[in-house]
This record gives C-alpha cells, structure tokens and sequence, in this order.
C-alpha cells in the first residue's frame, strides 16, 4: 500500500523546501531568503574556518556614519570546492558584498557574492541545482 | 549435489561476498534531485509515514514540522527554544546526530568490508560505523553518541541499516529535537548503473512525536575527490 506515501510527498513537497540548507543553524530560521541587500566596504578581517566563515566590513551611510558589518559564508569547505581560500579576503581591500540579510534587522548578512575592485567574484550563498541542471 | 556443484557453491558464497563488500566504496557528493529510481527506495518505507523534505538543498523554517504531530513535551521544548542562542559559540560545534547529519550538504566517503562498514562524513567529521557480522545492539543501558551503534544486513543488493542509542539532537535543525529513544532505519540500494547512491531514513520516537517519519536522499558517485576535514571553530560565535 504505498499510494498514501506519494501523496504526503506532493503535498510536503511543494511547500517545505526553502532555498538552501548549507550551514550548522538554519538558514531559513536566521536570514530572509527571497530579499538581497548589496552593501560597499572595505574588509576587517576574515576568518576562513566552520561551521561558517566570518567577513567583517566598514561601509559609510548617507550620514557619513561608519556602519560595521558582519558576514557569514557557507561552510568553508563547501567554498573550498568554489575556489575560495583563507587569505580570499584581506584587510583593506574594497569590496561590495550581496548576501541575504539577518531576519532580526541587524548589519549582519549570509553572503551571496562578493566582488572586488578589480572585477573578480567569489560566490557564496548559490542557488541549488534544479531538477534539470541535477541531469546534466 | 555433485562434488563439482559443491565447490562451485562454495567458491560462489566468497565472491557474492566480495561482490556486496565493494559496491558502495567511494566518494559520494550530495544529489539534490534523486531521480525516479530512488522510488524503489520510496516504495518500501511504511505506509502512512510522514516525509520530512528538508534533505540536501531543503530546509524546514521556524515552526514547520512536516505535519508531524508533536508530543506534549516536544511541542514545549519547541515553544522555549531560542533561536539566538544558535549563534553562539556554546552552540556552534555541537554535533548533529544521524539523524539529520546523514542529510546534510555535504559528501562522505564509504570503506566497506564484508563485517564492516564505515561512513567518513565530511560534516562535523562524524565518523560511522555499521556492524555486518551479526551482532546484536548494545544492552539498553550502553551508552548513546550522536552517530548511535548501528548493525546492518543485506537484502539482495540493499543495505539494511538499524540503528539505536542515538543521543538525543536536532531532527529537523529548527529548534525541534528527536529523544534518546530514536529508532532508525535506512535502506541504501545503488542505481542500475551504479553512479548514484540512494538511501531512506525511517524514524520512530514516539517520545516526541507520533507515528512514523521518512527521508530520502540521494549522493552522485565522484572519482578522485576526499572528504576533507571539517575542523569546526566555535569562535564563530563571538
């Protein structure tokens, strides 16, 4: 009798899967994953190690107030394999970082990409695979 | 028989052996979409259970359970959870249990003999080890750890994995926990060619939560990768 099963899988299905589970603490739970923030900055520090790396970054408001941010990355060796490493970031370089922004409202965001003054990109937070890009 | 059907019987029993004891070594990486063979899998879990949808690339928000109905005391400790602490340092090595860690985004490596396997998770660097020379569970009072102590038999070309005494830990990493009293049971079966690894988690903890739970999930095999170490840093949190 397996017909009930298939049914729990159409209906779970289409209203549980959130975008990306990559990390020790929820995704879903900390940060807002339909909403992108991009914020400009010059690097801290960064920290290269699990469950999560941490950015930490200068930016200016329009008041002329510097705002410290905080950034988290997916696991280091899910990053590792995307060609980061621990010196991907040193103190000084200009950046701007898109990430998904913390829930609670604070300057504090899972990272989706960062682009550097030169151009190149490291990406962080990606989209999982769809059924179709899984075959390929 | 004849004397010849005899010893090829036996010589037929070490190589059926040898057979199952390599077909799933190797590295294995995460396959967010298992694909329609893993239904073999789906068709063998038990009427009525609950699929948790959360495996590789889902996760479960705040709140969400699956349609689980939670015990009393579960739905309590889900009330008084607090999500912060989760961003600590306090919280951020602890381990999770193979209950949600199998599921986790990350590959593993499986060494295989015929009275042993052995997962090597990339995750937290939680080492697995599944007994296949027929011995029995610890006594009740053995102790628990996250990875539990797991006997496992073969079905044909499925593995039949039991385990127990899994310490209680986060079933669906959203502040709801499974108990010390877990039951699990998982098949793994290979797809026709081999490249795919297919496994189904079945749950039962009628301490939290009732009926029966089931995941599925599915690694893609890949040739001259490692795991590598996980090393987890709790300044994360300060």
């Amino acid at each position: 009798m397996r017909k009930p099963f298939r049914l729990y899988v159409c209906v779970f299905a289409s209203v549980l899967v959130a975008p990306f589970a990559l990390g020790h603490h929820s995704f879903a739970v900390h940060f807002v994953a339909d909403k992108t923030v991009e914020v400009k900055g010059t690097v801290e520090s960064f920290r290269f190690s699990n469950p999560h790396g941490i950015l930490t970054f200068n930016t200016v408001d329009a008041s002329g107030a510097t705002v410290a941010w905080r950034a988290e990355t997916n696991s280091p060796n899910v990053l590792r394999r995307r060609g980061w490493d621990r010196d991907a970031l040193k103190p000084g370089d200009q950046i701007t970082v898109t990430g998904f922004p913390a829930r609670d409202g604070t300057s504090y965001m899972r990272i989706s990409k960062v682009i550097f003054a030169d151009g190149h990109e490291l990406v962080g937070q990606a989209a999982p695979p769809t059924p179709e890009e899984e075959k390929d | 028989m004849t004397r010849h059907g005899l010893l090829l019987g036996l010589l037929w029993l070490p190589i059926t052996a040898f057979a199952q004891a390599t077909a799933f070594e190797g590295f294995w990486t995460p396959q967010f979409a298992p694909g329609t063979e893993s239904q073999v899998l789906i068709d063998k879990l038990p009427e009525g259970a609950v699929f948790i949808n959360d495996a590789g690339a889902g996760e479960l928000g705040e709140g969400e359970f699956s349609g689980l109905q939670l015990s009393a005391e579960a739905r309590k400790q889900v009330e008084d959870y607090d999500f912060s602490t989760e961003l600590t340092s306090e919280f951020a090595c602890i381990q999770p249990s193979v209950a949600l860690y199998m599921q986790a985004p990350f590959p593993m490596e499986i060494y295989q003999d015929t009275k042993l396997l052995v997962f090597r998770m990339e995750y937290f660097d939680m080492t697995r080890v599944i007994f296949m020379d027929g011995r029995q569970h610890l006594p009740a009072e053995g102790p628990h750890s996250k990875n539990g102590h797991s006997v496992g038999h073969w079905e044909g070309d499925e593995l039949v994995v039991d385990t127990t005494h899994i310490s209680a830990a986060s079933f669906m990493n959203n502040g709801f926990n499974h108990s010390d009293n877990l039951h699990l049971t998982e098949r793994f079966k290979l797809s026709s060619e081999g490249t795919t690894l297919f496994a189904t988690q079945v749950y039962e903890d009628p301490d939290v939560f009732q009926g029966i739970a089931a995941r599925l999930m599915a690694w893609r095999k890949v040739e001259g990768e490692y795991v590598y170490p996980y090393e987890c840093d709790p300044s994360f949190g300060e």
